[in-house]
């Protein structure tokens, strides 16, 4: 029994020792990790739990020139998924599919084909309150992540200069395009705690605040703009035109008021951001310009003393053979001043004008003009058109450029090239940008201020009785323009049935603040002339334009007019006024060949 | 029922407690509900101060309070006759698990009433000690080599059936409790130091016949970094939890670890991380002094047995409830490698507590059902 009690009092010491040794591994274990590891470990985890998150930035704003918002950028939501987590989660499916409105099987086939991925996106650019909903829900591996999102106030109107972003926000046409960089802000970072699902559990601090993108102030007159627009939409309308597109400059600066191109598109709604609607045509078709370039080639002869304004072209019989081509007009004119010739449209007239230049002169002047040549406002899609060397011109060339063909712009270049008749000789710089100052040092004198001003007035006569375009008259101002209609172009020649009408015109004459380009494409419910076509576009944007800014009558109302005429009735007995369509312009058709 | 008068004047009164009354151990009590009043704080804060979850605990709190008061007032003498009949019923209902068991987390270790699922591994956790116990309780010291090998085989038995549930970990344990008996019997000196020199040297051997994955949880063990995804995902994110701690912890409520939900298994298996989280250092030295504490009141108790049956159960039991407490502290804190093991007392969960709460009602039992004996 003594034995027995030694034994296992030996046993029960042996117990007790290992207990005391345990107990002080494990403390010691403790001690170590939670002294001596502690800061290690501590750091470990704050690596595992502290995030830096990104802080979308949003992207400037774009205004037009009185302030009015064309592009904004609100707070949206980009709601995706780890499919690897939602996929353990499949009775959530439902409510899910039915707080993101989408259907259960789409869900499901999208779970399905996203199923070895660790992201797909369920939901972009949704409404903020959705966010707030789907964090009620709690659904695993279900995650929402803050964004901007543009929107364009004034939609279709402006949707082609202004253009759009991609649905990461990076511009991709138009002004969001060519300004990205500096539209674009600068992402901020802040801190935060997150579980190991990944939601934030707590914010801890902004570590760099979000840069906002830097604004920018268009030269865009909204409301000219608008105006512009809504011309355009009804003469597609009344015409059943294939497009239509007009671009209206401030005669002063050479800052571009509105530029409109239809068919158009609504930039907010992602899905119409396709197809032939995305066209700026302004800058992306090329058009072969017709008659409204007649007054440059009349003006670079006066300038040059080859004529002057009392040369008599004779232009009877109403054709005329130029090698192996005959130009013809659309009745016999007779004896024409060059003044005749803008009213007319003689191809006839113009054609001998340009033949008493030589190939280099004429070709000089369209290239001072910025034929062929990059426009500077860097728009995407944007092409120079195209217009041959002169070493390459023979007398046929020298004149069907005359009367415009045989090259092509750009309806941009056109209305910047009328700019000269506006300025006095001068072409000034385009400008997208609203500018400062209203003199730019850069323009560039083609022709002298008197010539300019002489055929400025040349072009008046166009829009009076008995001119091509008397359509685009305004009452109370004194209106100058050029008409043109020319056959569309096919491989290897020109459709015979298919027009584009044209006008060019600037307003008013005694002061001029607008200079408009119209084009009209195709117009087929059987009026073609540029006269009848594009005329009442510039007519109609014009009269709001001059309206919108004041602008000062510098003719006789409808009213005055009346009076007056009544004064002179009175005093000898006159016929009344012909109709208006016999003075209107029958064709600058070019002679058909072949 | 009426008593008669003068029967009643002879019943043998004697001026006792309520506590000592009821047969409870009042410094064994004061332990067992310190700790069950630390596990209701840990668990609130590991589960987010879930109402369901603090609801399930309390109420199994309270059941296992009962239990062990029930059991309290069970004299050993009648233990000990059950004893062998409540063993063939275990390894009756072991077989019964095997072929008919309920799975659950991927091992077949419930058997379903109906109202209650039952784990009979939970139940050998208590009958086997007690039948190697009855074993040696009425031999002569030191056991004969025939006992000792019917005591190891009845270890043998009771650990392969559990282990081929499969349940490595509590197979490992119940034997182990059940050598605490053998070893407290009287095992000889020459064998204990046979095995485990034996065990030291056929390590290298084993290693050599072990499969590739074993060998990787061996490497994961001894590296957890090595691993930091898999194996190691656990260990890492728990060493992070306690160390995080530091000296005064993070306060209650202040374990990111667990509220951000990297710790796994944060209510049960891996409780002790947030305790150490939330409570630093200092909250593990109470906690641990609170554990021996009860080892210590455990083993006094084995010592003032008053048979042998009573103190190799005594102890047995005492020690089973050391060694499941440091495994578990030296799982979560990378002194040992992962076992699914819940911390005595301390963590969420049924079963397990039950069992301990019995265990201490067999203790108090066993403290407080004395023969008078003239000194």
């Amino acid at each position: 029994m003594k034995m027995l009690l030694k034994n296992l009092v030996g046993r029960d010491s042996l117990v007790l020792l290992v207990i005391v040794a345990v107990v002080m591994a494990v403390l010691g274990r403790a001690y170590y990790v939670q002294i001596h590891e502690h800061d290690f470990l501590n750091s470990e985890g704050n690596k595992r739990q502290i995030r830096m998150m990104k802080i979308p930035a949003p992207r400037g704003e774009i205004f037009d020139r009185n302030g009015d918002l064309l592009a904004l950028s609100t707070a949206v939501l980009d709601i995706w998924a780890d499919p690897k987590i939602l996929s353990q989660h499949l009775d959530k499916l439902p409510i899910l599919a039915k707080a993101l409105n989408i259907s259960l099987e789409d869900l499901k086939l999208k779970l399905k084909a996203y199923q070895h991925k660790r992201f797909m996106y369920l939901k972009r650019q949704a409404l903020p309150d959705l966010g707030a909903k789907l964090s009620r829900l709690d659904i695993p591996g279900v995650y929402i992540e803050d964004r901007f999102k543009r929107y364009y106030p004034s939609g279709s109107v402006t949707a082609h200069v202004v253009g759009y972003t991609n649905i990461d926000d990076q511009g991709i046409d138009g002004i969001e395009f060519t300004y990205n960089d500096w539209l674009q802000g600068v992402p901020g970072q802040e801190q935060v705690i997150k579980d190991r699902a990944g939601h934030i559990v707590k914010f801890v601090k902004d570590v760099k605040a979000a840069k906002a993108g830097h604004p920018i102030v268009l030269s865009i007159d909204k409301d000219i703009q608008y105006f512009t627009f809504r011309a355009l939409k009804k003469a597609m309308i009344i015409h059943q035109a294939q497009s239509a597109s007009a671009v209206v400059l401030d005669a002063k600066t050479g800052e571009v008021l509105a530029m409109v191109s239809l068919l158009a598109y609504n930039p907010n709604d992602r899905s119409q951001l396709k197809g032939r609607a995305l066209r700026n045509r302004v800058i992306t078709d090329v058009i072969e310009p017709g008659s409204t370039v007649k007054p440059f080639v009349i003006a670079k002869a006066l300038d040059l003393g080859l004529i002057d304004e009392k040369t008599q072209i004779q232009t009877a019989p109403g054709y005329f053979k130029v090698e192996d081509r005959v130009i013809s007009d659309t009745r016999n004119h007779g004896l024409l001043t060059p003044a005749g010739i803008i009213k007319h449209s003689s191809n006839i007239g113009v054609s001998k004008i340009a033949l008493k230049m030589t190939p280099e002169q004429e070709w000089s002047l369209y290239h001072q003009l910025g034929f062929g040549q990059d426009s500077g406002l860097f728009l995407p899609g944007e092409v120079p058109g195209h217009l041959k060397t002169y070493q390459a011109w023979g007398k046929v060339d020298q004149t069907s450029a005359s009367y415009g063909y045989g090259f092509n712009i750009t309806l941009l270049q056109l209305a910047h090239a009328y700019l000269l008749f506006a300025n006095h000789g001068e072409i000034l710089p385009l400008s997208l940008l609203k500018k400062s100052d209203e003199h730019p040092e850069e323009a560039k004198q083609v022709v002298s201020p008197q010539v300019a001003d002489k055929v400025l007035r040349m072009m008046e006569a166009v829009t009076e009785k008995g001119g091509t375009a008397p359509k685009a008259a305004i009452e109370g101002y004194r209106v100058a323009g050029k008409t043109g209609t020319v056959h569309k172009t096919k491989v290897g020649g020109y459709e015979k049935n298919e027009y584009r009408s044209l006008f060019a015109g600037i307003a008013p004459v005694s002061n001029p603040r607008f200079v408009m380009a119209v084009v009209v494409n195709q117009p087929s419910r059987g009026i073609y002339y540029g006269g009848l076509v594009a005329a009442p576009i510039f007519k109609e944007v014009m009269q709001e334009a001059l309206r919108l800014r004041h602008v000062p009558f510098d003719a006789m109302t409808k009213q005055q007019e009346i009076q007056a005429r009544q004064q002179a009735l009175a005093a000898e007995k006159m016929t009344p006024a012909q109709s208006e369509m016999d003075s209107v312009e029958k064709t600058d058709q070019r002679e058909t060949e072949e | 029922m009426k008593i008669p008068l003068h029967q009643k004047q002879h019943v043998y009164r004697p001026n006792k407690s309520w506590i000592a009354r009821l047969h409870l151990d009042p410094w064994l009590l004061l332990g067992v509900i310190a700790l069950l009043a630390v596990s209701t704080i840990v668990v609130y804060s590991a589960s987010d101060g879930n109402p369901h979850i603090i609801q399930n605990h309390l109420i199994r709190i309270t059941l296992a309070l009962i239990l062990m008061i029930i059991f309290a007032q069970i004299p050993p003498h009648f233990m000990s006759m059950v004893t062998p009949w409540l063993f063939f019923i275990g390894i009756l209902m072991l077989v019964t698990v095997l072929l008919f068991g309920h799975i659950g987390k991927g091992a077949q270790r419930w058997l379903d009433f109906g109202v209650i699922k039952f784990q009979p591994s939970e139940l050998m956790k208590l009958v086997l000690p007690m039948m190697v116990a009855w074993l040696y309780a009425y031999e002569t010291f030191p056991p004969s080599t025939k006992k000792l090998l019917q005591g190891g085989g009845m270890i043998a038995l009771t650990a392969g059936l559990i282990v081929v549930e499969p349940d490595l970990g509590t197979s490992l344990l119940i034997a182990m409790s059940g050598l605490f008996v053998i070893y407290f019997a009287g095992l000889p000196w020459k064998i204990i130091l046979g095995t485990i020199a034996t065990t030291i040297l056929s390590a290298p051997i084993a290693w050599h016949f072990m499969y590739d994955y074993q060998k990787q949880r061996v490497l994961t063990f001894l590296n957890p970094e090595s691993d930091p995804l898999g194996k190691g995902y656990h260990i890492i994110q728990s060493k992070i939890a306690i160390g995080s701690g530091g000296l005064e912890g993070k306060g209650f409520m202040g374990s990111t670890q667990a509220h951000l939900d990297f710790l796994p298994e944060s209510t049960t298996d891996f409780i002790f991380s947030v305790y150490a989280e939330e409570f630093g250092l200092i909250g593990v030295g109470l906690l641990l002094l609170l554990y021996t504490f009860v080892i210590g009141r455990g083993l006094y108790i084995a010592s003032r047995a008053q048979d042998n049956f009573t103190r190799l159960v005594a102890a047995s039991l005492t020690m089973t409830l050391f060694v499941y407490i440091f495994v578990n502290i030296g799982m979560v804190s990378g002194l040992l490698p992962v076992v699914g093991l819940p911390l005595p007392l301390i963590s969420y969960g049924g079963s397990a507590m039950v069992t301990l709460m019995i265990s201490f009602g067999i203790l108090m039992s066993i403290h407080t059902h004395k023969k008078m004996l003239a000194k």
